[in-house]
């Protein structure tokens, strides 16, 4: 469990050009097992929350505890939270270290200190995983952008985290990639047990997850599964965010009479079933 | 025509064992004034038939005709030709080389050899243009600029050289949602404003079907479809089949179609779909009871 209680963060020198911290005063806990998308307009505190839970940057003022260890606590519990929490970044090319497909699954651990026979079966435990199998041994260079997303992932899950935070992974790679990424990362939770937490400006993405948290000047505007979120139209909006077009439709139709369709429409399926008991 | 491409054939790497045959009887025309897009999945030859269209690439069969001259045959002038055709490569935001935004931007008129006042000009005029304020960025670093702001610079750094056309690789790869819209809406106003041609290349059409006058499909160096943005849409299983993103409202139409198959997937907005949709229905039980009270 990651718990995160009452935290303000402000980079340096804000302060003094009168900026809002980042973060004000933002408590959430993230169980083991969710997969959480976190969404919010540019300058909302999203990336900021994830280098807080990655202990990448600590906060000014409340506490980040990932399974009881401070992120503020220094020494080796910084270790075991860092190797416990994943970050994948959005431009893949900011993590990528070495030449071959091999080498980047690897990296980790070995730095780990892991014997040669597991770090052998990690990599290819996650070539599979992550349909890499055809480029293992393909320059990282060569990689297509989604390829080298789904890379960086691997090279993040080799280390077994407990946590996997996404931070915009989808902005750099074509729809239907990124989907597919989407979906492998949610079976890895449910078949490890692995929190998610994807971060994302896209509405059309929160609506497989278990759980959607919003993000709104630094603090946490809405919190709960995609269908209660969805309900806030006006606050979503204030927050410079439209409902999924998918969404929209189902309403306009409810107000032009088909009242029985469910208010809150997440997918084309739903929106299928709705329209097949009009039938 | 500004551009006629016909039956343009073209290998990359030729003679090496890495040899790809990147456009394969690749024929197409660029009308003046327009905005095309050239869609396709990676691979599909975009950037190579953008570079060929430049003369950056010689084709090895075909001819590339730049208002109706061939522009490998003497007495064409190639330099004068990218003088008059700009081009933003991918990740424009990677190739600003000066110190400062003012600097970056008047490199061309500079090496155009242009009295400093009217390269001042120009290097104000291109700056506007994208939206940048000319006194408050003139003297910021490069370096300190957002992405998009970046990727602006490189795009005024173009239209300081006064081209008749500009040429975009993938220009809102990598953007989030926001700096998409705006770089869409710059596209326009270079348009409308600034009688450009502008052609531009894109793995979505979510993000041309609302900008382009004409959408051509690209795929293993050929190309497969072409037209409107509605002509092209009409075609959306095909399209998802080729590994192309279609618009979000467009997904959704063509999942529809599931249950009523006559259902129309060539809609461009949300009010469309819904009328299209709204036609297939069963009347609502509450709709007349709604009509009939005040």
């Amino acid at each position: 469990m990651i718990e995160v209680n009452n935290v303000t963060f402000r980079y340096s020198g804000e302060a003094e050009e009168g900026i809002a911290p980042a973060l004000e005063e933002v408590t959430l806990r993230i169980d083991e097992g969710e997969t959480i998308a976190l969404i919010g307009h540019n300058g909302s505190g999203k990336s900021t929350l994830a280098r807080l839970l990655a202990a990448i940057v600590l906060p000014q003022r409340g506490s980040v505890i990932v399974d009881g260890l401070r992120t503020d606590a220094g020494g080796e519990s910084l270790w075991q939270i860092r190797q416990s929490v994943g970050l994948v970044f959005q431009n893949p090319d900011d993590q990528l270290v070495t030449n071959t497909v091999i080498d980047e699954i690897a990296f980790g651990p070995e730095n780990l200190g892991l014997p040669r026979f597991e770090i052998e079966e990690r990599v290819e435990e996650m070539l599979d995983l992550l349909d890499l199998r055809p480029y293992a041994r393909h320059a990282v260079s060569d990689l297509s952008q989604g390829q080298k997303q789904r890379l960086a992932v691997a090279g993040v899950l080799a280390m077994r985290p407990r946590y996997l935070i996404l931070d915009e992974p989808t902005t750099m790679i074509p729809g239907h990639t990124a989907e597919q990424l989407l979906e492998t990362v949610r079976r890895l939770a449910r078949e490890r047990g692995i929190s998610v937490l994807h971060i994302t400006h896209h509405m059309y993405e929160l609506a497989d997850f278990d759980r959607v948290i919003v993000m709104n000047r630094g603090r946490v505007l809405l919190d709960g599964t995609p269908a209660s979120v969805l309900r806030h139209r006006e606050e979503l909006e204030r927050a410079g965010l439209g409902l999924p077009l998918i969404t929209q439709l189902g309403q306009r139709l409810r107000a032009r009479g088909w009242s029985q369709l469910p208010e809150v429409i997440l997918t084309l399926d739903d929106l299928k079933a709705a329209l097949c008991s009009l039938k | 025509m500004l551009f006629e491409v016909k039956d343009v054939y073209y290998t990359r790497m030729r003679g090496t064992p890495f040899a790809v045959e990147a456009l394969k009887g690749c024929s197409l025309t660029i009308p003046e004034g327009k905005i095309t897009a050239i869609v396709g999945p990676t691979q599909a030859g975009k950037s190579t038939l953008l570079l060929t269209l430049l003369g950056l690439f010689r084709p090895s069969r075909g001819s590339v005709l730049f208002r109706g001259q061939d522009i490998h045959q003497a007495p064409f002038d190639l330099e004068a030709l990218r003088l008059r055709v700009g081009i933003v490569f991918q990740s424009p935001e990677a190739q600003l080389f000066e110190e400062t935004v003012g600097k970056d931007v008047s490199f061309g008129p500079r090496r155009k050899k242009l009295a400093p006042a009217q390269s001042r000009h120009l290097v104000q005029e291109s700056l506007e243009a994208v939206g940048l304020p000319y006194e408050e960025f003139r003297t910021r670093y490069t370096a300190s600029l957002s992405g998009g702001q970046k990727r602006r610079v490189a795009i005024a750094g173009v239209l300081a050289l006064e081209p008749e056309a500009i040429l975009f690789d993938e220009p809102t790869a990598g953007l989030d949602p926001q700096g998409r819209q705006e770089l869409l809406a710059l596209l326009q106003r270079l348009k409308t404003e600034h009688q450009l041609t502008i052609v531009l290349t894109s793995s979505s059409l979510a993000d041309v079907a609302m900008l382009a006058d004409q959408v051509i499909v690209l795929h293993e160096g050929r190309v497969v479809l072409s037209g409107s943005p509605r002509t092209v849409l009409a075609h959306a299983e095909e399209l998802l089949a080729l590994d192309i993103t279609l618009p979000e409202i467009t997904q959704i139409a063509l999942g529809l179609r599931s249950l009523w198959p006559a259902l129309r997937c060539d809609v461009l907005t949300l009010d469309e779909l819904e009328e299209e949709l709204v036609r297939f229905l069963p009347h609502a039980a509450s709709q007349e009871t709604q009509l009939s009270s005040p």
